[in-house]
């Protein structure tokens, strides 16, 4: 029933697809351009050095002795010439032709008078007032007058101010400041800075810091450090600028409350801020100075400050109490002083023997590295030398120094002023123990309360009093005529009472 | 021949008292010194019209007469010129010293 059955196969054309026709064709599309071409990215390397500008440059020799014909023609004249040179040379370390020989005008000192006297009217009514410091600006052109009250119990409320006369203008009347900065509290301190004529820098009763541009118009102040959290916070005592080439604006200042601190203004805000920081703390003084305390952190008021004249890492501090102390800006011991959250550091190097009595200043000499001067109201106005922990020199007074000054220009002269109110200059060339004119403030008793040497015009010297007044000295010839070897006899005066 | 110059220079130097020594031009251009540049700009500078000064001064009085030498004591210092045509000697000495 089944069987195998070949089915026949069966072709149909598709009806979908259909043969495809091709036929050849051709294109050709542009030859590519395509060229070769070099860059170079060049490699920079930057480097940045920067040199301190070198003051005192030695030995520049403006060489132009490469060239031959300049040698010896150099060499011709100097061999003319060096015979002649040598014999006066000899002759000269021989000669004792000028030995006895002194001018005249050096004899005579010539009369120290009073110039003017500056009167601030509105405080003057308030017999409580007294002129708190001076300072000539770095022109000698203006001087600062700053007034405190002698009265605190507690906080400062008084309305103080800073007088600018300035001595060269028209205008000038002793009786009438050319410009009155009025400020919130007592002035204790005042210095202008030591190039930029109009910039002046006040220290409060408070231990507020201003900086004011007396050149401006209208709002002089430019900084302040009021808010600044670790200042100080009691009356300033001294301040010392210090412009560098990064930054004009930085100065040192100290305080009753033992802080000596380096400020800086910051450009973007215009405050001031700390940048280094001592302090004095009882227990790092030496036992000698018989300052003692039981508190931990207990300071010790800075009354003055004297930076070295050769070397501004030195500084010579008075502290209350007398003590005299050689402090170092390049310590580095940290004080351990708990009420700051910033690192003070502690300066104190050696001390040397105290005053008995409060110093009013101490001031290095300008004129030698190892001298300087401190006077106290325990009457003594003493020379020490940084190399011995004596005075070289003391000079007594019955009555207290309050401040004391070297002079500028002659290196033997040293000017103060005293508690019963007279304006005395030493002359160490003429006596070590007599000063060589003594001139009355006024007829009332009144004490002197500040002293300034004009930077520029030599003669001139400021003083205030205790009475409010200030008073500017024309000084005598012979206290600003420079002497014969006057730093070497100021040396020989140390050695001398070394022995 | 430098040398020469230099062994001058330190001959003058031995001198008691001798501060710098400075060699200038007729133009008051300082060619060689011992001193800081500061120093020596100004002594040169001063010093060349002062010569100058002096010279004209001697010969104003006397035309067939020269300045050989020149002395100016302060109280500091001795200064000493030897002037010739065209350089200047200046010697600065502290006699006393």
């Amino acid at each position: 029933m089944f069987e195998d059955h070949q089915p026949n196969y069966t072709e149909f054309v598709s009806a979908w697809k259909e043969t495809r026709a091709t036929q050849n064709n051709e294109s050709q599309t542009e030859a590519l351009l395509t060229a070769t071409e070099e860059t170079q990215v060049p490699e920079k390397s930057e480097v940045e050095i920067q040199t301190d500008e070198n003051k005192d440059e030695k030995h520049f020799n403006i060489d132009n002795m490469s060239n031959p014909e300049l040698i010896s023609g150099v060499l011709q004249f100097l061999n003319k010439v060096t015979d002649v040179m040598c014999a006066q040379l000899e002759k000269n370390s021989r000669s004792h032709a000028f030995d006895r020989y002194t001018l005249r005008s050096d004899l005579e000192y010539g009369n120290t008078d009073l110039k003017h006297t500056l009167v601030y009217e509105p405080l003057l009514k308030d017999s409580e007032f007294q002129c708190s410091d001076l300072s000539w600006n770095s022109t000698g052109t203006l001087l600062a007058v700053g007034y405190s009250s002698v009265l605190h119990d507690d906080w400062c409320t008084h309305d103080s101010a800073v007088c600018l006369w300035n001595l060269h203008r028209r205008d000038f009347n002793s009786r009438k400041p050319n410009t009155v900065i009025e400020t919130d509290c007592c002035l204790t301190c005042l210095s202008f800075h030591s190039n930029l004529a109009p910039v002046l820098a006040g220290g409060k009763f408070s231990g507020e810091i201003v900086l004011w541009n007396t050149g401006r118009e209208d709002d002089m102040t430019l900084a302040t450090t009021g808010a600044v959290t670790d200042s100080h916070h009691e009356a300033i005592t001294s301040l010392h600028w210090i412009p560098t080439h990064q930054d004009q604006f930085s100065f040192i200042s100290t305080s009753l409350d033992g802080k000596i601190l380096f400020w800086k203004i910051n450009d973007r805000n215009q405050s001031l801020e700390i940048k280094d920081g001592f302090i004095l703390l009882a227990d790092h003084l030496p036992r000698n100075l018989g300052i003692k305390s039981t508190r931990p952190d207990s300071e010790v008021g800075i009354t003055s400050m004297s930076l070295n004249s050769e070397d501004p890492s030195i500084c010579l501090i008075a502290t209350e109490g007398g003590g005299v102390i050689q402090g170092s800006f390049n310590s580095q011991s940290v004080a351990g002083y708990g009420a700051s959250s910033f690192t003070l550091k502690n300066p104190v190097v050696m001390s040397f023997t105290p005053h008995r009595g409060y110093i009013g200043s101490i001031q290095c000499s300008p004129h030698t590295r190892n001298l300087f001067l401190t006077c106290g109201s325990d009457g003594e106005l003493r020379i020490y030398s940084l190399l011995q922990s004596k005075p070289v020199l003391t000079i007594q007074s019955p009555v207290g120094f309050q401040k004391s000054w070297w002079s500028v220009v002659r290196p033997l002269v040293i000017s103060t002023v005293t508690a019963n109110g007279e304006l005395q200059i030493y002359d160490l060339q003429a006596s070590c123990s007599a000063p060589v004119s003594s001139l009355s403030f006024s007829q009332n008793s009144c004490s002197g309360t500040a002293l300034q040497f004009n930077p520029q015009s030599f003669e001139l010297l400021a003083s205030g009093t205790s009475d409010g007044k200030a008073q500017v000295w024309q000084l005598g010839n012979q206290l600003v005529a420079s002497g014969v070897q006057e730093v070497e006899k100021l040396n020989d005066i140390a050695k001398t009472t070394n022995d | 021949m430098a040398s020469e110059v230099e062994e001058t220079l330190k001959r003058i130097q031995t001198h008691k008292g001798v501060i710098g020594i400075i060699i200038v031009n007729s133009e008051g251009i300082p060619i060689k010194t011992t001193l800081d540049n500061s120093t020596t700009v100004q002594y040169a500078g001063l010093i060349t019209q002062l010569a100058d000064k002096a010279r004209s001064t001697v010969r104003d009085i006397d035309p067939t007469n020269d300045l050989t030498f020149l002395r100016i004591r302060s109280k500091k210092h001795e200064i000493m010129v030897a002037p010739d045509k065209e350089y200047l000697l200046i010697v600065i000495q502290n006699p006393s010293g």
